[in-house]
Order: C-alpha cells, then structure tokens, then sequence
C-alpha cells in the first residue's frame, strides 16, 4: 500500500522538475530548496508535489470509506500539515495524520486497513546492530538474519490483520494458542519427500535459472538434494525431511569403497549443515531417515539409478550399498565437524523396526548409532512397530503412512507430504479458567479446538490462494506439476493441519494439584485429556474435511512465550504449577506431553509413561532421555533401544549428552564445565 | 528372613553399570571403609535420617521393571558386612535376574561363597591403594590387607566366560600418585580388566576433599598407560 502522489497541477510541476531531479540526491533539504512549495517523499523514493485529492482518493480505495468522509480527512490532513513547521513531509506521516483522524471518527475498520506496518527507527537500529533472533537460537546475527527479523516483523502483523479474523488473532496474542511461524505466513509449515523426485526429474526450481537433467553421479545428485532442500527451505518454515535417503542413493553407490562411500558422506553432512542461505541465514532445518534394512514398502520397488533410469533392479538388491551407506554417515557423525562439534543438521533418523532386528549385522550398526547417540547426541530412534511406515522429520514431526501411501511407494516420487502449519494450545491456562470442573474442562477444551480448526482454515484459504496463481505466484515452485503426475508438487489432498500441546503436565497439576508423575490419576487424567483431543481432532477432520492431527509442539519458545502471558493474566494460578525460576525469569511450562523434566523418574518409567500418550499423538512424539555427563556404553544403549521397541509404545526417542565448547581454544569436551 | 537387610535406596535402570545391560542398584547401607573421598556418606555413616527402603517395595518394584532391566547390583556402603547377602542374591536372581555385587575385598569368605555357588555374573572390586599408603586411603588407623589381596586372588581364578569381573581405581590426588599406581600395577598382575575412574570433588565424606582439584586427562592416561604393563585391559572410565 504505498501513497502515491500524482502530479496534478502542470504548472507547478514545470517549475519544479529540474530541482526534483537533483533533491533526489538530498532529500534531507526538500523543503529548504523549492520556494515554499510542499513536495512529498513516497514510499518509491520519488519526491511528488502535494496533492490533497490524492490522500483522498488512497482512502476510498484502500478502506472503502465514502468520498464524503475521504476528503474531509484529506482536507484535516493539509491542515495540519501547512499549520505545522514540518520540513520533510513524507507519505508515512501523511499516513499517520490520516489514520489519526480515523480514530477520532471512531473508524476503527478503516483504519486498521490503511495502517501502515513496520518499525520505529529505534528498533530497526537495535535489530541491525545489536539483536540476536529470540524467537530461535539456529539463526546466526547477520545481514540476512536482520532481514529475516524484519520481513517477519511486517508479515506478522499482516497476518493478523488481514488473513486471521479477529478472534484467532485475539487468542494468539492474548496466549490462549500460539500460531506458529506467523513471520513466515505465507510458507506452508514443512516438507517431508523422496530423493525419487530428484533422481527422476533433475532439478527444476521454477526459476528463469537454470534447469538440470537428472544426476549421473552421486556427487550431483548430493548436490541436487541439497539444492532442492535449500529451495524447498525458501518455501516452507518448517523442516525439510528426506525419506529413506541411504535406501535411494545405494543405486548410485555401486562399486564405491569405503573411503569413497566416507568422502560421499562428508559431503552430504557438510552441505546440508553449512548452508547458511533460507530463512535469515541459518541452515536448512533438514532430517533424513534411514533405514538399516530396505524397509518392505521399497523391497520390491524398480530402482532409478544414474541419469534417472530405471536400472531394472529392485530396492531389495542394493541392500549393501545402503548399509555401506548408512555406515558412512554416522562415522562421520560421530567424529563431529572440525571442531568435535556435533552436527546439528541433518538431522540422522533411523527407524527402527521388526526388520531392522532381523537384518544381517544389526547389531554392530545398533551400536554404531547408539555410540553417536551417546558422544554426540545425533541420533534419533524412531519406532515403526506392527509394520506401520513414517516420514520423520523436525525431530519429532512425522507423517504415518496410509494405504494409499503404500500404494504411493510403488512410485516414490509421488510420496510428498506436507503440514501446512502448526498451532500451540495453551493447555495450562484451559485448567485455571475451569476452576477444576472436568465438565467444563471439557468443554473448554472442545471450544479452543475449534477456534483452532478455524484458524488452520484461514491459513489454508490463503495459502490455496497463493497455490492457484501458479507458476506467476509467490509459491510457483511448489506448483510445478510434471506430465506423469497427477498432482503439482504441493499436494494440498495429502497435506496436515498439525495441533501441538504445551504444558498438559501443569494442566493436570493445576486441576487435580498433582503432576503426571506424582499418581495415577493425574496420568490417568492426562491420558483422557490427550484421547479426548485426539478424538475431537477426527470428528473436526470430518467434519471439515480437513486433516487435524495432534502433535508435540516442538518450540520450546512457546512454553516460555505461554507461561510468561500465564503469569500476567493469571498469576495466582501460574505461580503454583509454573517450571524454573520466577526470580530470574526463567519460566516455562513442561513441553507437550512430557513429564517434568526434573521428576525423579528413571529412564524406563520415563519412557513407559510418556509412552503411552505417544499412541495418541498422530504427527509424532519424543520422549527425551538426559544423559548430562555420563556416558554409557553403546552395548546398554542398544538394549535400551530394543526394550523401547519392544516393551513400550514411544514413538522416537534421542538422548541427550551435555557438551563444553571452548570459544578460545575451539576444543569440545562431553560434560558441564562451570 | 533378611531382617538385618538395610536397604537405603534403589536406582532402578541404570545404563552405566555393566555394558550391555541395564541394571538395577541396590544401595545397601553401612560400611566398613571410611574413604574420605566417598560421595556416598550418608550410607557409609548410616544416616539416620535416609528411611529404609521396606525389601517389598523392593522386590515389588524389581518385579516392575522385568523385560527392561536386565540385572541386580547389590552396592553401598559395602554389601558383604551383611551375612544374608547369598541368601538374598539367590532370592532376586530366581526372579530372572543376572546379579553382580559392588565389594571393596575386605570379605574374601564372603566372595568365594557367593563364586562358588555361581551367585554372580558380574564382580566389581574397588582397589584403594597400594599396600602402604591402603589404611589412609579407606580412611582407618589400619586394615587387613591380607583379606585384599585374598578377593584379588579369587577375582584372578575365575571363569571369565560365567563372571564378568572389574577392579576399580579411584585416582584422588593427595592420596594415589603414578609411583602407588605402579606398586597396584604389581598387584593387579593376572587381573583381567581394571577401569581407572576420575575422582569427583562433590559430596565426600570428609568435606576438605571437596577442595581437592581432580588429576587432568594427561595425567589419568599417563597412569593408565603404567598399568597396561601388567593388566590386560584398562578401561579409562575419564574420558
């Protein structure tokens, strides 16, 4: 919405085109330099004459206001600007005159439409200079990272003012649920592909660049992947997960040995983690899942190899390749980067299942993993128990595979699901309303939900808005749609509507005064308050059409974000159930489902408990186990890991070592060092 | 039965224990040491305030953790100052469990009949010191040192394939240094695996250690080193 001045009357125009030409270069003298005629900086860096009929005219198109009331405030407005000394007058303050007189007419619609959105200069000084990004640890201090602030800034605001309705607006900022990626509103939330479609079509980034053929070694097809993750990263908020991707680079793994398979490896890990190009410079929030065995679901698939043909082999016969593979990669995550570093990206999901047991040399891969897990903290377990298949993804993220999925699998190229976006509830803050009536506990619950689907519903509108310019839209890579496929890369029929959790740990201490852990029936209050979530999310997905799935919320800013709104609003309620320390103002409420982090629960019942809201979560669930500064063997992690298969229904889980990084001497060490 | 039992606490599944395994901890209080270096005081000086745990609950929560856990650590204080000890063992590995003890060696007869009886499948002994500098170091005017290295005997006789075994060093500066390190090096010869484990400045017994600035990684090898010259492998539990 930028105010544009048209030039109106000739004859003052004629005089004046010659200065105009040269203040463009010093702006700061506008006023000083032009005979005391009043000209206008835009928003285009033009400088225009004054022209009241033109502030007129930006109302009526911009907020719809009658002609009547449009001119009478452009009229206040030249007022006040030929009353007041003002030397450079630029259409933003123009803008602010305008929207005071809204408010002074009570036209609080229209003025909320022809605000403008943005920065004071103070802060756009702080951000630049001085600021780290708080909303996330993994973005770097740099130019683009300032950009990111800023862009995010204005799209945040955009979006609650124009694509959420009021009321789910008023309840995310009010802290009743969080939208998530709000600064990035026009991205869907996150990814999760094939390397098929890479290896089938080359790379194709609906830019006037350049387009590749697909590739004929693995070190462009690496290449590729990373490329397409990059763009894939410019297109969504969230995390870009890659399925199976040892499985689909074993065909162009032949004959390699095992220095190549190292050197293949280093590069795959180094380019995902280095990158520092998407989203305010940071890398590219990428998972890939691997597999010990060829999971059954690509056993009998016709691979593609080199050049992106068919290579008339099945999945099943490069089996060794893709241990080779796998193999490869965890050694190089368990050296760690240069400076012993773990690699935070991508992130290493292997997924566990009855096969992985029953392959030839499970056990030294097992251990080899669960060593990383221990020294480096990379790995994460995930369980496909009773032949379930998953897309895993953002740590605890995934997508379970349906039938059609399965059926999809025949054509892995075709197997690219999405959720387009993710909201937090604030479950805590549901039991203090409540005043510890189950009955309206419920119902509260019922209701939040709701507003919840209606906000997935708006976001979904826009963003379907944006899909259906195509190629010439803002997202016009995910459009592309290749001859063989039915569907444009974006496909909106398999995509979800994620619902994350936080705290329901201090919501079941606040309505009963007992924490998960503490009894019985504040676990077993905590089960039906997840089932009955889980089951209102299927009655909302037909009845809507749309598919709601539960999730652990993976922002650990939200529960800070919810506990600190709690403490406002609510602080008698808050200050009894709320995590950390009140005085330093470090508070939170206990992530998603988990129990209290510092509950004196070992790791088995840690495991068993928040095991069973795991069966619950549909889009995925961790259980974190903290090792702090010990160090087992890779032997017991192992074991560990089969029981958790074996003996409980947890969904993922990763262990937590505790690292030192020296800034001085750049060394790293396990443990705590004060 | 087991009425003299005191148990002061149970860690139910610990990974750190035996590699391969996950096992339980029984803490079992009381002891004959009085290392100053011990983080466990309050079992060793028998706490009054630590409530027993009742050997139900135990047994009952043992019982829980059936298809995780894999074995049974009895630990302290010192577990072999108990007379019920193979009793006990016997009891919680009919429940399935594979059973190891945690013994500083000052009760040899105790060891062999718990070995004899194929009680244990793992065997852990704390080595304190070499023969000299051993009294101060577990913290009494003197000991018998015969009865050491008489469990240091059994510990070399036994079958490798039925019993897991391991002699544990604590290094403590002021108290072991590289020359005791190679006088225990002497006696450890047929050992089979000894684990050389950093001393930690938290919680001891006699609170002056908690002062005391633990050796540096170079040092601990440089010691670890001294020792593989007479035992088959050292484990550096430091690094």
């Amino acid at each position: 919405m930028q105010q544009k001045t048209k030039i109106k009357k000739k004859t003052k125009t004629k005089k004046t085109i010659s200065k105009n030409k040269q203040l463009n270069f010093n702006k700061d003298f506008i006023k000083d330099v032009t005979d005391g005629a009043l000209f206008v900086q835009t928003s285009d860096d033009e400088v225009q004459n004054w022209n009241v009929e033109a502030i007129g005219k930006s109302l009526i198109k911009e907020t719809g206001v009658s002609e009547k009331v449009a001119f009478g405030i452009a009229k206040k407005v030249e007022e006040k600007i030929f009353q007041g000394q003002i030397k450079n007058v630029t259409s933003r303050l123009i803008r602010e005159l305008v929207n005071a007189e809204l408010v002074e007419r009570g036209l609080e619609e229209a003025r909320k439409r022809y605000i403008r959105l943005g920065f004071p200069v103070f802060d756009v000084h702080q951000i630049i200079e001085n600021e780290t990004n708080k909303d996330n640890s993994n973005v770097p201090h740099g130019p683009e990272a300032t950009n990111l602030t800023l862009a995010e800034g204005i799209k945040k605001e955009y979006a609650l003012l124009r694509i959420f309705s009021q009321d789910v607006g008023d309840a995310h900022i009010n802290g009743d649920i969080h939208l998530h990626d709000l600064g990035m509103v026009d991205r869907p939330y996150c990814s999760g592909q094939s390397p098929e479609y890479v290896k089938k079509y080359g790379l194709d980034l609906n830019t006037s660049l350049s387009q590749a053929k697909p590739a004929k070694h693995a070190e462009v097809l690496i290449g590729h992947i990373v490329k397409f993750s990059a763009a894939l990263q410019c297109h969504f908020s969230g995390a870009i997960g890659w399925d199976a991707i040892n499985v689909f680079l074993a065909p162009y793994l032949v004959g390699k040995n095992k220095k190549q398979l190292r050197q293949l490896a280093q590069v795959l890990i180094y380019e995902f983690s280095q990158q520092s190009v998407a989203r305010g410079g940071q890398a590219i929030f990428s998972d890939i899942n691997l597999y010990w065995e060829i999971p059954k679901h690509f056993r009998e698939v016709d691979a593609i190899g080199p050049g992106g043909k068919f290579t008339g082999k099945k999945y099943k016969d490069y089996e060794r390749e893709s241990q080779m593979f796998a193999e490869a990669l965890f050694e190089v995550y368990l050296q760690g980067d240069a400076s012993g570093m773990p690699f935070f990206f991508p992130k290493p999901l292997v997924h566990i299942t009855e096969d992985f047991f029953k392959t030839r040399g499970y056990k030294k891969f097992l251990n080899l993993i669960s060593k990383t897990a221990a020294e480096k903290g990379n790995t994460y377990f995930v369980f496909d128990r009773r032949n379930e298949a998953k897309i895993s993804e953002c740590c605890r993220l995934s997508f379970k595979l349906e039938k059609s999925d399965i059926e999809d699998a025949k054509t892995p190229w075709k197997m690219r699901y999405s959720a387009i976006q993710n909201i937090s509830l604030n479950l805590p803050r549901l039991a203090y309303i409540s005043g510890g009536s189950d009955e309206i506990l419920f119902t509260n619950i019922n209701n939040l939900l709701e507003l919840t689907a209606k906000a997935h519903r708006e976001k979904r509108i826009f963003i379907e808005n944006l899909l259906s310019k195509k190629n010439k839209g803002p997202l016009g890579m995910l459009s592309i749609k290749k001859p063989d496929d039915e569907h444009p890369y974006y496909r909106l029929h398999r995509i979800t509507h994620l619902i994350g959790l936080v705290g329901l740990n201090e919501m079941v201490q606040a309505h009963i005064g007992q924490e998960l852990h503490e009894s019985k029936q504040a676990m077993k209050l905590g089960l039906k308050i997840i089932a009955a979530l889980n089951l209102q999310c299927k009655k909302m997905s037909q009845r809507y059409g749309m598919n709601f799935v539960l999730e652990q919320t993976p922002a650990e800013t939200t529960a800070y974000r919810f506990a600190k709104l709690d403490l406002k609003k609510y602080p008698k309620e808050t200050r009894k159930v709320i995590k950390g320390n009140l005085k330093k103002d470090e508070v939170y409420y206990t992530n998603s489902t988990q129990l209290n982090v510092s509950a004196p629960v070992d790791p088995v019942e840690r495991v068993v408990m928040e095991g069973m809201f795991h069966p619950l979560i549909d889009a995925g669930a961790i259980t974190h186990i903290w090792l702090g500064e010990s160090n087992p063997s890779p032997e017991s992690i192992g074991n560990f890991i089969e029981k958790c298969f074996r003996n409980s229904e947890i969904a993922q889980v990763a262990l937590s070592p505790e690292f030192t990084h020296c800034n001085d001497c750049g060394k790293t060490d396990r443990g705590a060092f004060v | 039965m087991f009425k003299d039992l005191e148990i002061a606490g149970v860690e139910p599944s610990s990974m750190l224990e035996r590699p391969g395994y996950i096992s339980a901890i029984i803490f079992l209080n009381g002891c004959n040491f009085r290392c100053p270096f011990c983080h466990n005081p309050d079992l060793v000086l028998k706490n009054p305030d630590i409530k027993p745990y009742p050997l139900k609950e135990v047994l009952k929560l043992l019982k829980q953790k059936k298809g995780w856990v894999d074995s049974v650590i009895l630990s302290g204080g010192e577990p072999t100052i108990y007379k019920e000890i193979p009793q006990f063992i016997k009891k919680v590995k009919d429940m399935g469990f594979s059973m190891g003890i945690h013994t500083n060696g000052t009760n040899p007869e105790m060891i062999k009949k718990l070995t004899d009886r194929n009680l244990l499948s793992y065997l852990a002994m704390d080595l304190k010191n070499d023969q000299q500098d051993y009294a101060k170091t577990a913290g009494l005017k003197k000991i018998n040192f015969f009865n050491i290295q008489k469990t240091l005997n059994i510990i070399k006789s036994l079958d490798r394939e039925k019993i897991e075994t391991i002699v544990r060093i604590t290094v403590v500066p002021g108290l072991i240094d590289r020359e005791n390190i190679k006088k225990m090096g002497g006696l450890l010869k047929g050992i089979k695996k000894v684990s050389l484990q950093q001393f930690r400045p938290v919680n001891c017994l006699d609170k002056n250690f908690e002062k005391i600035k633990p050796y540096d990684k170079l040092e601990l090898n440089k010691m670890a080193d001294i020792l593989e010259q007479t035992v088959e492998e050292v484990e550096r539990g430091f690094i």
